[in-house]
């Protein structure tokens, strides 16, 4: 068998067997569609921003650029603290936020924003509206503890998250998955279709007869149909080629 | 659909001689008789490696083909396991092949007429209870050698190679092999196994039939003409 992959060859197998990479497409791109719509319950985020900034101590208008960097160094410090007990077990304590400070741990987002002394809070819940409560708690909690832990007082609330905000869900992004769900089947039915093409141990051209048996194929008969069918298939695509006596080896 | 209908789609050479695929048997009618310029073939033989290959309907619809050529052939079923001739012409079984080799007709008799001009038929008659030992008797070339003197072609169907050995036996005695490929059911493996079982006893393996070949395989002359 020629293992060398034949672009044209490979076009033919496909354009034989493109209702199979269709069927596979549609089928793979619905079940996509259906599960990220209806079965994926819509999460929203919520963030809160703050700034990291110390200095206030020092006085009057004087930005320094050493600050500035110590100041974004600390927020690496700022990430791991948050993710500690520390500051998640207060805010656990309160009942009506439903949760522990473990989940809060695992689910907080701290990000800083690209070298800037901007941290962005995010929360993700199915519950828009209790996202945005954690996150505001969280911050808080945070601004007020940070000052008992570190000894300075340097981070200050730039906005909290609006509670009453009509959310958009920020996951599942339907569209965005429908989309890679469809490349990805289509990808996976051309896949099948080669596979199967590639392990097909049969005989089914005149030029596999000659490089298997190495005997001549005087003809190749197609398949009988009733005049009905035959009426069906695209007559006039082929009259053009009229003449050619493929498959017919005068031997 | 009824036996008859069905015999009928299978007899394509002579119901719907314009048809591409009565066209596509007398291209096979063509290119055996360039095959055999050196050595004229007068028994030709069909076989394939597994049932259902469609080995009668490619020897019917050759044999109405040849006779279109105002060839006088006869069409002798050699399957004598399992017997299909007469049912495709829709004539006696009683005297065939098997009343011959035993004695209890005559050859005359047992040839007949077909409702193609030029095409007779001798049947497998009777299922016989050693079918490879009756062909491979020195009778049975005392018959074939009687029958090309009565007849411009001999066309001879037999059971698959690779269940029996029937069909080899036969292709010692014919001059020329044909065999039918089903297109995308037969497998590499068992081809070779076959076209090797034929070679082995030196039979004349003339070419390939690839039969029931699909759409975009069977090429565009397919569709020529009306």
């Amino acid at each position: 068998m020629n293992v060398e992959l034949d672009l044209k060859q490979v076009m033919t197998v496909l354009r034989k067997k493109w209702w199979l990479v269709a069927l596979i497409t549609i089928l793979g791109t619905l079940a996509v569609g259906i599960y990220s719509t209806q079965f994926v319950k819509p999460v929203y985020k919520a963030s809160t921003k703050l700034i990291v900034n110390s200095g206030s101590e020092i006085g009057g208008f004087k930005l320094d650029l050493n600050l500035i960097n110590s100041n974004i160094s600390l927020i690496s410090t700022y990430k791991e603290i948050i993710r500690t007990p520390a500051i998640m077990d207060i805010v656990a304590e309160h009942p009506e936020l439903g949760t522990t400070s473990d989940e809060l741990i695992s689910k907080i987002g701290f990000n800083s924003v690209n070298g800037t002394q901007v941290v962005t809070l995010s929360y993700a819940d199915q519950n828009y509206k209790k996202a945005a409560k954690i996150v505001n708690e969280v911050s808080a909690v945070f601004q007020q503890e940070i000052p008992k832990i570190m000894k300075v007082d340097n981070v200050y609330l730039l906005n909290e998250a609006d509670v009453n905000k009509q959310p958009v869900p920020f996951k599942p992004n339907s569209k965005f998955q429908v989309a890679v769900g469809f490349v990805l089947f289509l990808l996976c039915g051309i896949g099948t279709v080669l596979l199967l093409d590639f392990f097909d141990d049969t005989l089914k051209n005149a030029a596999d007869v000659t490089a298997v048996l190495e005997l001549p194929t005087l003809v190749a008969i197609p398949t009988i149909r009733t005049p009905k069918e035959q009426a069906g298939s695209g007559l006039s695509k082929n009259k053009k080629k009229a003449g050619e006596t493929y498959g017919v080896t005068a031997n | 659909m009824s036996q008859l209908t069905e015999n009928k789609k299978k007899l394509i050479t002579d119901s719907e001689p314009k048809s591409p695929i009565a066209e596509a048997y007398r291209t096979l009618r063509t290119n055996l008789q360039y095959s055999g310029l050196d050595e004229p073939i007068r028994t030709l033989m069909i076989t394939s490696a597994s049932p259902r290959e469609g080995k009668s309907t490619t020897i019917n619809n050759l044999a109405i083909a040849y006779a279109q050529a105002e060839c006088k052939v006869l069409l002798l079923d050699a399957d004598m396991r399992k017997p299909t001739v007469h049912q495709a012409f829709g004539v006696s079984n009683r005297n065939g092949l098997t009343g011959v080799m035993t004695g209890h007709c005559t050859t005359d008799e047992a040839i007949q007429k077909t409702h193609v001009k030029g095409l007779s038929v001798m049947t497998a008659g009777s299922v016989p209870p050693n079918p490879a030992e009756m062909l491979a008797s020195n009778k049975m070339d005392q018959l074939l050698s009687q029958l090309k003197d009565q007849f411009d072609l001999i066309l001879v169907d037999t059971p698959p190679v690779l269940a029996v050995s029937d069909a080899q036996i036969m292709s010692t005695k014919c001059d020329g092999v044909l065999l039918v490929v089903k297109a995308g059911e037969l497998k590499r493996g068992l081809a070779l196994r076959a076209k090797e079982q034929l070679s082995f006893v030196k039979a004349r393996l003339l070419g390939v039939v690839l039969n029931q070949v699909k759409g975009i395989e069977a090429g565009p002359y397919y569709y020529y003409g009306n």
